[in-house]
């Protein structure tokens, strides 16, 4: 439903602007390849990153043998699985920022698939409002 | 190979599978089995104009009886009423009120439950 999504926008609108991402887990890998670019940033940017977004909690972890990723979960409950695989440092540091800047809603398109030069005035017929036949 | 070939041959078949876009098989593609299934093809099409309207009509007719029963009205009384007092409203339009405009097809329900109970007090 797009107006339950927009809800979590319009947060934004009515007060002060709250980061909707809640945890950041980092996961790399010490040997392999694919884990340089996170690897880089975690010996150098991310203490930065911690300092300058207190709100956001950051782990790091080490997964041997596997590819790379950053897995971020929000306040909304959602989490997203990010694949930094073969990624630069630079790449790495826009991921974490644009999940930093990211809210948890799942990406849909909101388009409407109809269109009507005169929509339902007194709203669509649907069966749980039909009314009860009074004598 | 064409042997002395007119250019109307290419022409006239052209015009058959134009007709026979999108079948499946041979038909679509093979000018013997192309002019049957072209012809077959156009008599359903014309077959098809006048069924038509006879389920689009139906389907009003099965909507709006279903609209009618809600408000505890038969069709056969609501659209009886409905002539009796005039009203002009088609099915198609009825049926598209039961969906759209729920609160004015309980009007026109209510209008027609009256005319009925009108009509039989005037009976006695």
């Amino acid at each position: 439903m797009a107006s339950t999504r927009l809800t979590v926008l319009t947060q934004f609108v009515k007060g002060r602007y709250i980061c909707q991402l809640q945890r950041l887990t980092l996961q790399y890998c010490s040997k392999g390849g694919s884990s340089r670019g996170l690897r880089e940033y975690v010996n150098g940017e991310v203490v930065g990153f911690a300092k300058k977004n207190p709100q956001v909690v950051i782990y790091v972890r080490p997964r041997p043998y596997r590819h790379p990723r950053i897995v971020a979960e929000f306040l909304n409950g959602k989490s997203k699985v990010v694949s930094i695989k073969n990624l630069s440092q630079a790449e790495v540091r826009n991921k974490v920022e644009q999940l930093r800047d990211a809210s948890g809603i799942t990406r849909r398109k909101m388009k409407k698939w109809w269109h009507t030069d005169s929509p339902s005035i007194q709203g669509l017929w649907n069966p749980f409002d039909s009314l009860p036949y009074k004598n | 190979k064409m042997r002395g070939g007119t250019v109307d041959r290419s022409i006239r078949r052209a015009k058959i599978f134009a007709l026979t876009k999108g079948f499946r098989g041979r038909p679509k593609n093979c000018y013997s089995l192309a002019i049957r299934a072209a012809h077959k093809a156009l008599q359903h099409a014309y077959r098809g104009r006048k069924l038509k309207k006879r389920d689009m009509r139906s389907l009003w007719i099965t909507r709006i009886s279903n609209a009618a029963q809600e408000q505890n009205l038969p069709y056969s009384k609501f659209v009886h009423n409905m002539a009796r007092l005039e009203i002009q409203l088609n099915r198609k339009i009825l049926s598209e009120l039961a969906i759209y405009e729920p609160r004015s097809f309980q009007a026109l329900a209510d209008l027609a439950r009256k005319r009925q109970k009108d009509g039989l007090l005037s009976a006695l």
